[in-house]
């Protein structure tokens, strides 16, 4: 071969261009630490390393979701612990009081002590973790464990989320019983249709109150105490049976037969599908007893029956039972259930914004005579309204729903459509008495001078009032002004401020003090006390501020004997800044009366027998008859006669035979306890292998971390001294190449010619 | 009979050809570093004289007198291997095709960068992570659900980004196919004018050999446009070349025309459209103008019309759309959007446009009400219908309402959702991260392809050259030893006249005088 030298120079150019390449790349490794700068330089490499790096964004992510997890699980078992000691006392309590011979009074202590553990549980079971209550469910609200209180104040039922532990034995038919959860990297596998998230994909950070602390009875019955019905008053109870809750509303009757029977019609009423389909339903016995029955009506061993007052009584609404109140819309469903059978109503629909026409249909009547085809009313009342529809607005324009959950709301095309009912009796003037009314006691006031120079009485200045007054204290009188504020604290730090800033002059860091009894007590910054006097000021100086009435307070009467027997009161008491409605049915003579006045103030404030009212000490009370008293709702207070799976509600019933001395059934507590502990035993233990689960995930993912980091480092970061000895070598080779240069051009035969 | 000075006459060639071969020996030093030089040398023969050859010295008619006639030569060559010529443009064409893609998908992997500088995936997983976070907190709390707003937006605009700058690519290369055009154009007018020349100098002078000089020029010319485009040469008797490039003829040599290539407007048809000005479909094999028609026009699985599929700036233009179209979709119809519009988390700017890298926004609905995500659809049993709403658990006691956080999980799961199509044409299904790898990977996998073929190419044209240097180049050494031999040479035939100087000297002052 010919070797040219174009050859020569075009290789050694070539070759000094590969090794300042190879150079130049080694460089720009060792000063970003990185393999490769672009998916190109090793397109293998770079795939992995964004998978790696996904992989390390989500480890870090699902570490901080279980860090989160972990503070949960933590307070959780911290406080199921401390539920376990708790339950040790309890038991022991319960062990001393049925074990020695105690009188009643004993009894009572020891029922006491329970209740207050009961508390204490219902406390425990409260404990929140960062706002969340770890009990309640999906529910963020703390607090989801209640107490009620029996008529006697002792406490008596406990109920989670407004619903007694004991009326249902599935804990998942507790409100907010889904969980709450977080991705920690399981896989979380959503359902694409269905949104829904399958619980074993995620992590749950929230529990179940119920299901911790046990719901349902061994037998459950509600004793109503039928005597504490009033007649004409209307009751609104929530009944759980056999796990259906129904709200039933009854008016009492004259007799404890008739409250029966009425009771157990609006039961029969408002059950009326679990009886057509054969199911258990509850029925009350004479003695007042509802018991759950099975379709032959014979008492089911193990059911439950559960009632509480409704809290949330109903406001008083026309006769038309429309949806009025409903949280929801209340122009488009028809409460098809309380429409009566056999009415006829007359319906406005309004379409768009056309004019309203006016529909009429009957409502249906329940056919339950055959229980393989029930036929329901309201299901008549549907075809019945539809016919009616079809006529007036042609076939198919307007539908009403005839299925649940959607039944009775009305639609055009998707779209809702306005409706108005009332039946053809419907007098939309006239007003609408409270099925109640109350007597109007006859009150009377006179006034007492109990004028005392150092007390101003807090509860009777008005709020947002600016007051003046004059205030003398170490001989310097000083007019005051001031502001009441919202509660009495309020206005005590308000005049305290004025106070204090008027003297500031006289008295420099003087400190004013106002007592609950409106007493002042000026100490000055010596700390020696000064008298203060007060006085009212001058009408001509008061500058439209409003004088403070030091003078007078004002006496209440009540005119025990101008009361009629029989007949229902309602009054309302203020006390400080405290206010008491009371209600109470007045008895054949003037002693009955007070004796039913005291029974309902419990001691909120004093009643003498001409009926003058006073205060414990010397803060005036007001007393008015209650022109609106709160709830119209008469309230009844029933008992459960077996044991609870729930240990919080155990315990109550537990003090609840102490103080009844039924000795044995606090017996049977114990060895319930003990099953309630092991049981809570087991949950801590649960406990204990999820924070376990979490810890091995969090390590496991913190382990991965590495791992990932150092396969990122593999992947992506460069071997340093691997590099740099490569570097120097390139280095070397490029010098090697430059000196070489000269010599390129080698020499030719013309250098020796 | 031997002519008296048939000698000098032969020694005169001689020292003529000994002194033209020691000026093309000079030729060849001086051009030693001339691109395109041809080495040439002076084609020798022995003069011989046709007739009778006996040795009959004394006959009268014998031609025996008129051999030794010296050298003479046929012309000044030039030492080519058209073979060499054809594989060296062959290859040169290669390296020229993927030199030209190699850089430009750099440019588009400077853009599309995910390691040095933070890109899709750095922004998506911020997205991921604001949502990861809301998921833990209340549904309301705007606070939180903002961050997530924000993130979206840094992700549209690192989209509207890439578009843009995608754009600015497309349009460099665009131009510089057009500037690629006018030059091969100018330069078959310049080869077009070096034809006429050769065919001249042939005509004028048909004895001659052929034009060495100018033929390298030609073929220079020749040596680059073969890095336009794949192209056959031929030679005409009239010394005129004619150049074929993807089978059209561009230079004819026999007619002296030119056809030229023409350029469609760029802005008209979206794509590069070449077409010959003779009407021919443009239709290269390789080159550079291969290169820019795959660059520009390639939209691998998205291809229509006068695109191809090659994985070009048009397909990765369409996979950044289909990204964002996608993500926007997705997203989207998770949270019901299909269904209701103003559940729509992005949107094109324009309304009832298709959503594209460019245009992708933020939706205003989402904007204006951050826990809109918060939100799940649900049907309201008392009015029948489908509401949107915190996922709520409504106390009917009291009236409380819990707030559960499930859309933004059930939106964090279309992250690893396997199922996703990316591509009308079905380019990928899998996920976000995984398109994101998958793209990344095609322009790596792809440049990766370009840069072995570019160096493969650039070897064997290497090669070719070394090889063509073989023939055609002038060595050093070789020329030295031919200049010390023509002197020689030179030297020899003068010292010739002198002997046959003295010849005559003798035969003519020396003859026939005796004892001078």
């Amino acid at each position: 071969m010919r070797i040219t030298n174009p050859t020569l120079l075009r290789g050694y150019n070539r070759d000094l261009n590969r090794v300042m390449n190879l150079k130049n790349k080694s460089e720009h490794m060792i000063t970003t630490t990185r393999q490769f700068s672009r998916a190109s330089d090793n397109p293998l490499s770079a795939a992995k390393a964004l998978n790696v790096r996904k992989s390390q964004h989500y480890s870090e992510q699902y570490q901080e979701n279980l860090k989160v997890a972990a503070k949960f699980y933590t307070e959780a078992e911290t406080s199921l612990i401390q539920v376990s000691d708790q339950m040790a006392v309890i038991r022991e309590t319960i062990i001393a009081a049925v074990n020695t011979t105690k009188d009643q009074q004993d009894l009572n202590i020891y029922a006491k002590q329970l209740e207050t553990k009961a508390e204490e549980l219902c406390a425990i079971f409260n404990t929140d973790s960062a706002g969340r209550a770890i009990f309640g469910g999906e529910c963020d609200d703390p607090q989801p464990f209640n107490i009620l209180k029996d008529t006697n104040g002792h406490p008596s039922i406990v109920t989670y989320h407004g619903i007694p532990v004991n009326s249902m034995n599935d804990f998942t038919k507790f409100p907010y019983s889904d969980d709450v959860n977080v991705d920690v990297g399981l896989g979380m596998a959503v359902n694409q249709e269905s949104h829904e998230i399958d619980p074993d994909s995620v992590l749950r950070i929230s529990f179940i109150g119920p299901e911790v602390t046990g719901c349902g009875a061994e037998r459950g019955v509600a004793d109503v105490d039928l005597s504490a019905i009033v007649q004409n008053r209307t009751y609104s109870l929530y009944v759980y049976a056999g796990d259906v809750k129904q709200k039933v509303d009854f008016v009492g009757q004259g007799t404890q037969q008739e409250n029966v029977d009425e009771i157990n019609r609006v039961l029969k009423e408002a059950y009326k599908k679990e009886i057509a389909y054969g199911r258990n339903y509850p029925e009350m016995d004479a003695q007042g007893v509802i018991s759950l029955r099975d379709k032959m009506g014979d008492a089911v061993e193990d059911g439950i029956v559960s009632v509480i007052n409704n809290p949330y009584p109903p406001k008083h609404t026309s006769e038309l039972k429309v949806d009025n109140d409903s949280n929801y819309t209340d122009k488009y469903k028809l409460r098809l259930s309380e429409l009566p059978e056999g009415e006829t109503y007359k319906v406005n629909v309004q379409l768009g914004n056309d004019e309203a026409k006016v529909i009429e249909f009957e409502t249906g009547s329940d056919n339950l005579s055959d229980p393989n085809n029930p036929v329901f009313r309201e299901d008549i009342t549907v075809q019945n309204f539809q016919e009616a529809l079809d006529e007036a607005f042609g076939e198919g324009v307007i539908t009403i729903s005839p299925n649940d959950p959607t039944k009775g709301v009305i639609s055009s095309e998707g779209n809702i459509v306005k409706l108005s009912v009332y039946n053809d009796k419907y007098d939309p003037d006239a007003t609408h008495e409270p099925a109640t009314s109350y007597g109007k006691a006859d009150i009377t006031t006179t006034s007492t001078d109990v004028k005392q120079s150092n007390t101003l009485y807090l509860a009777k200045l008005k709020e947002d009032t600016s007051y003046a007054m004059n205030v003398t204290i170490g001989g310097t009188t000083k007019k005051v002004v001031f502001k009441a504020g919202k509660t009495v604290s309020d206005t005590k730090k308000e005049i305290a401020e004025a106070v204090e800033k008027e003297f500031e002059k006289d008295y420099p860091d003087g400190t004013l003090k106002v007592n609950n009894k409106g007493e002042f007590n000026f100490t000055d910054k010596d700390g020696d006390k000064q008298t203060v006097k007060l006085e009212e000021v001058a009408a001509a100086d008061l500058d439209g501020y409003t004088s403070v009435d030091l003078g007078k307070t004002t006496n209440y009467k009540i005119d025990l004997t101008a009361l009629e027997d029989g007949k229902e009161y309602s009054l309302k008491f203020i006390v400080g800044n405290d206010v008491k409605n009371i209600t109470f049915t007045a008895g054949a003579n003037a002693g009955a009366n007070k004796t039913a006045i005291e029974n309902e103030l419990k001691g909120f404030a004093k009643l003498d027998d001409n009926g003058n009212i006073t205060a414990n000490g010397n803060v005036p009370v007001t007393v008015s008859n209650n022109p609106a008293p709160d709830s119209k709702n008469g309230k009844i207070y029933e008992r459960e006669s077996a044991y609870s799976y729930n240990y919080i509600q155990l315990t109550l019933d537990a003090a609840r035979a102490l103080r009844e001395g039924d000795i044995e059934y606090a017996n049977g507590c114990i060895d319930r306890l003990v099953e309630s502990n092991e049981k809570l035993l087991v949950e801590i233990a649960d406990l204990g292998c999820n924070e376990e689960f979490i810890d091995f995930n969090i390590s496991r993912l913190t382990v991965r971390d590495l791992n990932l980091a150092e396969r990122q480092n593999d992947l992506e970061i460069i071997d340093p001294a691997k590099q740099i000895t490569l570097w120097k070598q390139y280095e070397a080779m490029y010098n090697a190449c430059l000196q070489m240069s000269s010599s390129v051009v080698p020499q030719s035969i013309f250098d020796y010619i | 009979m031997r002519p008296t000075f048939l000698g000098f006459e032969t020694q005169k060639r001689t020292l003529q050809i000994a002194q033209k071969s020691i000026d093309i020996t000079g030729n060849n030093v001086s051009n030693i570093n001339t691109p395109g030089y041809t080495r040439q040398r002076v084609d020798l023969y022995a003069q011989y004289f046709m007739g009778n050859r006996d040795l009959k010295w004394s006959s009268k008619s014998n031609s025996l007198s008129m051999t030794g006639q010296g050298v003479n030569a046929y012309g000044v060559s030039q030492i080519r291997d058209i073979y060499i010529d054809k594989r060296y443009r062959a290859n040169v064409a290669i390296e020229a095709e993927s030199e030209t893609a190699r850089n430009i998908l750099s440019e588009l992997e400077d853009v599309l960068d995910n390691f040095e500088t933070d890109g899709l995936q750095n922004f998506t997983h911020q997205f991921f992570k604001a949502m990861q976070d809301y998921s833990g907190e209340k549904p309301d709390s705007e606070e939180i659900a903002v961050t997530c707003v924000n993130t979206a937006k840094n992700l549209c605009q690192l989209l509207n980004d890439y578009d843009l700058r995608l754009t600015e690519i497309e349009d460099t290369y665009v131009q510089d196919l057009r500037d690629t055009v006018d030059y091969i154009n100018e330069l078959t007018n310049e080869m077009n004018v070096l034809n006429d020349k050769i065919v001249k100098e042939k005509f004028h002078y048909p004895e001659e050999y052929d034009p060495n000089e100018l033929l390298d020029e030609m073929n220079l010319y020749i040596d680059e446009l073969a890095t336009y485009g794949n192209i056959e040469v031929e030679r005409h008797e009239s010394g005129a070349y004619s150049v074929k490039m993807g089978g059209v003829t561009i230079l004819d040599g026999e007619n002296f025309k030119t056809n030229h290539i023409l350029m469609k407007d760029y802005e008209t048809y979206g794509n590069a459209v070449l077409y010959w000005q003779s009407g021919d479909s443009f239709n290269v094999t390789s080159g550079s103008l291969k290169a820019y028609y795959n660059l520009i026009n390639g939209n691998g699985v998205y291809a229509t019309g006068n695109q191809n599929n090659y994985y070009g700036i048009a397909y990765y233009k369409s996979a950044v759309d289909e990204f964002a179209r996608t993500i926007a979709n997705t997203f989207n119809k998770a949270n019901y959007a299909n269904i209701d519009e103003f559940r729509a988390m992005f949107a094109p700017s324009e309304k009832d446009a298709v959503v594209t890298a460019k245009n992708i926004r933020v939706a205003d609905s989402w904007e204006k009400n951050p826990t809109m995500i918060g939100q799940v659809r649900k049907f309201d049993p008392i009015t029948g219908l489908y509401e949107y709403g915190y996922d709520e658990i409504r106390d009917e006691n009291t009236g409380d309402v819990q707030l559960q956080n499930t859309n933004v999980l059930y939106l964090i799961s279309q992250f690893d959702n396997e199922e996703i199509r990316f591509g009308t044409a079905h380019d990928f299904k899998g996920s976000v991260n995984g398109y994101i790898a998958f793209i990344s990977n095609r322009l790596g996998q792809t440049i990766q392809y370009e840069k072995s073929r570019n160096e493969t190419a650039q070897s064997t044209v290497d090669t070719i050259l070394d090889a063509r240097d073989d023939v055609s180049a002038v060595q050093m050494d070789e020329e030295g030893i031919n200049m010390l031999n023509y002197q020689k040479w030179y030297k020899a035939s003068s010292r010739m006249v002198t002997t046959l100087d003295d010849l005559l000297d003798k035969l003519i002052n020396g003859t026939g005088r005796v004892g001078l």
